[in-house]
């Protein structure tokens, strides 16, 4: 068998130009880092991170949201990586510690599951990408308990990418496109940003062979005078995605504006209950009012890691105050955030 | 044989990851499947025409998409064949 990494590592120096390419998935993140892929990439060639954590994007107003819920006693469950992602004053992993009923959770279908057996209110705070969204719709549409409802932190990516290309911070010239998304809501959606913009995009699985072709494919398209989407990831992902899972997501969610940690209010990128479904909606069924949020920790620059101007290198607190033991910002709390993977793969 | 396999199933969650498995036994809307010797249940809420010996890739509890055979063993060939059809794309453009 051929050596397939070095002949496409040959074929991405032979069309080599500077380029920036972005791409905004912590997975992503993990297989390029893990694998050593920015050191196989000619100089001129560089890969950035963008907003590709889920957890790390929930900003501090919706951490202090759970925080209120979880004084009034209702049972809060959330993804692992959730307990520890900075409130304005706290975290959720605090609030256990004080006595609150915090419990991590696999998936949404585990949070129904626990509301089925206590007679407390059980909150699921549903944070996750358009890969993770369907689940929770697909939890309402069957009929949880009475006791369960949800606090939608359902972020989406196109609407992201939009803001960061209009806001030119980046200066991007290409993107890699996340394969779980794009396995639900297809490759359509992309097709604006090289339309309007002249992005060359690829969207790609998440074996490091994935990452060089894409980035070879996105090179090429650029030798080529092309701006398109380019599925590299058919394994998984059609043009058209999951039509069952959209469906899913359109009948219960409805799309509005909400601000994402690092960034300002970005139009229409969040998914919020309808009122159909508002008996499970947390913000409706119980009084939550958070005022004056403070958005992160001092010193912290997570909001620009998270925008992609920023590496966790050039951060103070990166590896001195802010490690994955002790994290101080929501970056280096989950297993998907740039600096938490910079820092374990940077004392190997 | 898989290129690689880095993807954990157990307390490390990724959240945008999705793993391939094959379905073992269906009932109802729940599948019994297998990713490689560890055995999970899955929903199958969210797709369509999955039979059992068919992989599904899995997030979150989840059954998300139905994968062909080929597609889920992640064989080199796949990346071989695309490479070819790429360079089949240049040599069209050249001649036309």
């Amino acid at each position: 068998m051929k050596n397939l990494s070095k002949e496409i590592v040959e074929r991405i120096e032979e069309i080599s130009r500077p380029v920036k390419i972005m791409h905004v998935c912590g997975s992503h993140e993990h297989t390029i880092m893990q694998h050593g892929i920015r050191t196989l990439l000619p100089e001129e060639v560089e890969v950035v991170a963008g907003p590709g954590c889920p957890v790390c994007c929930v900003p501090a107003r919706e951490i202090d949201e759970c925080l209120q819920l979880a004084e009034k006693g209702v049972t809060i469950t959330t993804f692992g990586d959730m307990l520890r992602v900075p409130g304005s004053e706290s975290t959720l992993a605090e609030a256990k510690a004080d006595g609150a009923d915090v419990r991590i959770v696999y998936g949404v279908a585990n949070a129904v599951e626990i509301a089925q057996k206590l007679d407390n209110e059980v909150m699921f705070m549903s944070a996750g990408f358009e890969t993770t969204a369907p689940t929770t719709a697909s939890e309402l549409l069957a009929g949880p308990p009475e006791n369960f409802s949800i606090l939608s932190c359902h972020r989406l990516i196109p609407p992201a990418l939009q803001f960061l290309i209009e806001s030119g911070d980046v200066n991007l010239n290409a993107l890699i496109e996340p394969g779980h998304v794009a396995t639900i809501i297809g490759t359509r959606p992309f097709e604006t940003f090289s339309e309007k913009y002249g992005i060359p995009q690829v969207v790609a699985g998440f074996n490091p062979l994935d990452i060089l072709m894409a980035v070879y494919m996105i090179l090429r398209q650029i030798k080529d005078g092309k701006a398109e989407v380019q599925n590299e990831y058919t394994r998984a992902v059609r043009d058209e995605g999951n039509i069952k899972a959209q469906k899913a997501m359109e009948e219960v969610f409805y799309i509005t504006s909400r601000e994402w940690r690092g960034f300002p209010k970005i139009p229409d990128s969040v998914y919020e209950v309808r009122d159909e479904f508002s008996e499970f909606d947390a913000r409706k069924k119980f009084d939550i009012e958070v005022k004056d949020v403070k958005e992160a920790p001092t010193g912290c620059i997570c909001g620009a890691i998270l925008r992609g101007v920023a590496r966790p290198e050039e951060c103070k607190l990166f590896k001195k105050e802010c490690t994955p033991m002790n994290p101080i910002g929501a970056c280096m709390v989950s297993k998907e955030g740039t600096c938490n993977i910079a820092y374990r793969y940077s004392t190997l | 044989m898989p290129a690689f396999k880095f993807v954990k199933i157990g307390e490390d969650i990724y959240m945008c990851i999705a793993a391939p498995a094959q379905v073992i036994e269906i009932q109802d809307q729940m599948a019994v499947v297998d990713f490689g010797g560890v055995r999970q249940q899955v929903k199958l809420d969210l797709v369509e025409d999955v039979e059992e010996g068919r992989y599904v890739l899995v997030h979150s509890g989840y059954a998300i998409e139905v994968m062909s055979d080929e597609a889920a063993k992640e064989s080199l060939e796949a990346w071989d064949e695309l490479l070819k059809v790429l360079d089949e794309e240049d040599e069209y453009q050249k001649t036309n």
